[in-house]
């Protein structure tokens, strides 16, 4: 299957004001991102995930190398029309509505007056902004900002999602609830290219990622290929008594020569996060940012298979 | 379109909460109602009116030419800066249609700050008349000079400068003259000095005008007055008026009197009436503005926002000298000459060796003015301010060229120009 990115020899130098080379800030980048797979750039500040996704949207030119978005150049206006974007700095208009933000974006895309205002709707529920539809985007909440943010970038039933830190100034629960939406979004057959410091973040949802460091590809492949650790097997039991435990442990130490090591394995924060809050707002009802619901459930208009769209 | 009117609709909001724009329409209002308290005139209500025409319509223009070379350059500099533009960049939108919807919503805001400030300006000149109990008398010499429409033929086939040595005659052919509209006065405006610049003396002299080679319809002896634009006004004759007129004068003092050089002489003969006249200016100003906009908004794609800002308001100053940049490219002087008490101004002035920069530098700088003028001429020619304080006529075909030049030509060319450059500059 032909790829939906393929970046080869990608370089990006900027020059000062004199045209004179001043930071080479991607250098020789080769990878592809393939249909309906979640893609991760992972990297240190200054390590070219931004300007990479800068020149995948075309806000920023390659000085060296190929690079093709869904089969066209990354400048390509009309393949813009099939990439949605969330920027790392939710830069909306702070003088329109959530509403109106949505309906803004919408207009840009070939759309009819029914159907964007479909589309927004559903978008606003899916986000859990469906009360703060008339309220400015202005004094919304860092996190509220970003889920509108997302909303805006699926406006058009995007093929290719590029999600800039689509994690970053949100509570674990909206955090929880954008990965359940990427993954959401992959089953459905969207390509996704995420970038983020989040590491625990992109272990969740990648299917693969590319790891770079001063401009330069250091790693790239699935995230269980890179992830595991081959010389090593975890075995999972129920807890035993120590007279039980004992023997057993004695019996593998023999059999594989040497000690192993054992504990009780410890719940995941944010499960245990989300379960406790999800007690505590059970005794209350109140609630002032976004309205968030346990699972997030994708806009049904992203929900329905391409060919019914 | 569909684009394009998501950017205007977006650029309208953004325009309606502009403090800055804000200030300027109630600054435009407020300048309209201080105005005529503030402003001196000759003490005839001619000059009055003509007066308050003129300053009024030229502080709301200024006003709102600042307001919009202020708020412009930002639309596109300032939302790139504050990374808003960049959301609208991953779109399936051409920068041309950012560019359009931005410019209309730019001409839609300046039509109706215009067209308030010129309605209140209108209405409370309205009111002033009303207030001011004129005689009938002032009441015809207003409707004759000012709140009317009138066509200014200039002679063929020189503008009619020149000097008319004591006892001698001059003529003047104007062609085209339009059809006689019923009642309505010519009128000859001249503006002559004598040798000496003595102003407000009264000029002794014989002025006719008729059909050439025959027996003129007008012929009266008068003094007419130096130095600022003087006008005769002239019954029309009983029948239709010939197409070319010949106007006579006979220098009847014992001085020479030199006509200006532009503004000698001038036939004006009335065509259509006040009101549309107005419209039709109100339209040439917003064209006006709208190349302003264009200009603004072109920088704002060029430069950030500081630097285009700049970039901006020296356009408005070029604009704005352009008559100066003009009159430096036609004479090749920079200046007036000072003429010294004592000599008279004769234009004898005792002249130093010009050093090593001046000689180097003015062919440079007078080709500089020449570039300059060429550029700025068709603009200049667009201004309707004086002729409607003037009681000129500024006809639909100056308001077709004006949309031409100003619209399609400048406007165009500004859209252009922004368009190609933003393709090759990245906005990361």
């Amino acid at each position: 299957m032909k790829p939906i990115i393929q970046a080869e020899g990608l370089e990006k130098t900027f020059r000062d004001f004199w045209r004179r080379p001043r930071v080479r800030a991607v250098k020789d980048l080769t990878f592809d991102v393939r249909p309906g797979e979640v893609f991760g750039l992972l990297g240190p500040n200054g390590s070219g995930k931004s300007t990479t996704m800068k020149m995948l949207l075309g806000l920023l030119h390659p000085t060296g190398g190929r690079l093709s978005v869904l089969g066209a150049p990354a400048r390509d206006v009309a393949v813009k029309g099939r990439i949605g974007y969330m920027p790392e700095e939710s830069s909306l208009y702070p003088f329109l509505t959530a509403a109106e933000t949505l309906d803004f974006f919408g207009r840009l895309f070939p759309l009819s007056p029914a159907e964007r205002r479909r589309r927004r709707d559903e978008l606003l529920e899916m986000v859990g902004l469906t009360h703060a539809r008339d309220r400015l985007v202005g004094e919304f909440s860092k996190g509220m900002a970003r889920r509108i943010c997302l909303a805006q970038a699926l406006i058009n039933d995007p093929d290719l999602i590029l999600l800039d830190e689509p994690t970053s100034g949100l509570d674990p629960i909206g955090c929880r609830q954008v990965k359940d939406c990427i993954l959401a979004l992959a089953m459905r057959g969207k390509t996704i290219v995420l970038s983020s410091h989040l590491l625990g973040d992109v272990e969740d949802v990648c299917d693969r990622i590319a790891i770079l460091y001063n401009g330069v590809l250091c790693a790239l492949g699935g995230v269980g290929e890179l992830l595991e650790e081959q010389d090593q097997i975890r075995v999972f039991l129920p807890s035993l008594p120590p007279e039980r435990r004992a023997p057993l442990l004695a019996w593998l130490a023999e059999q594989t020569g040497v000690e192993p090591r054992w504990d009780h394995p410890r719940r995941n924060l944010e499960r245990f996060f989300l379960d406790t809050v999800r007690l505590a707002r059970d005794k209350t009802a109140d609630q002032t940012g976004a309205q968030v619901a346990d699972d997030i459930r994708l806009a049904p208009f992203l929900d329905q298979p391409r060919k019914d769209r | 379109m569909r684009i394009t009117g998501a950017i205007f609709l977006l650029t309208l909001r953004s325009l309606a909460r502009s403090r800055f724009l804000i200030c300027i329409l109630f600054l435009a209002l407020a300048l309209v109602v201080v105005l005529p308290v503030a402003i001196q005139d000759d003490g005839t209500v001619t000059g009055r009116v003509q007066v308050l025409l003129r300053y009024t319509l030229a502080a709301v223009t200024f006003l709102l030419s600042v307001g919009t070379l202020g708020v412009a350059p930002g639309l596109v500099a300032g939302e790139l800066e504050t990374r808003h533009l960049q959301q609208v960049l991953v779109k399936p939108v051409r920068f041309g249609q950012i560019w359009a919807g931005k410019w209309l919503a730019l001409v839609a805001v300046n039509a109706v700050m215009l067209a308030l400030s010129m309605l209140l300006a209108q209405a409370l000149l309205n009111w002033n008349l009303r207030a001011s109990r004129l005689t009938p008398q002032q009441t015809a010499e207003l409707s004759r000079t000012v709140l009317v429409s009138r066509v200014n033929r200039a002679p063929a086939p020189d503008a009619g400068g020149g000097v008319v040595r004591p006892g001698a005659e001059r003529r003047w052919l104007f062609h085209h003259v339009p059809e006689k509209e019923t009642g309505q006065p010519l009128t000859l405006r001249i503006q002559f000095i004598t040798p000496n610049f003595e102003e407000n003396r009264e000029l002794d002299g014989e002025w006719s005008l008729g059909a050439p080679g025959k027996a003129p319809f007008f012929s009266k002896r008068l003094r007419v007055r130096t130095f600022l634009p003087q006008e005769i006004v002239i019954p029309p004759p009983p029948g239709p008026l010939p197409e070319t007129l010949e106007a006579v004068y006979v220098n009847r003092e014992p001085d020479a009197v030199l006509f200006h050089a532009e503004q000698g002489i001038r036939l004006l003969a009335p065509k259509g009436a006040y009101g549309p006249n107005l419209v039709r200016a109100y339209g040439l100003l917003l064209f006006n503005l709208a190349l302003l906009a264009a200009v603004g908004l072109t920088m704002g794609s060029l430069f950030s926002s500081p630097v285009a800002v700049l970039a901006a308001f020296f356009a408005l100053a070029l604009f704005s000298f352009s008559g100066y940049i003009g009159s430096v490219a036609r004479t090749g002087v920079f200046y007036v000459p000072h003429h010294h008490e004592d000599g008279g101004g004769t234009g004898h002035e005792e002249e130093s060796e010009p050093g090593w920069a001046a000689r180097h530098l003015e062919p440079l700088l007078k080709a500089a003015y020449r570039g300059a003028d060429k550029v700025l001429a068709p603009v200049r020619r667009l201004d309707p301010l004086e002729r409607v304080a003037g009681g000129e006529r500024v006809s639909p075909a100056e308001v077709g060229r004006g949309f031409v030049v100003l619209i399609i030509f400048g406007s165009g060319l500004m859209a252009a120009l922004a368009a190609g450059v933003f393709r090759r500059r990245e906005t990361g």
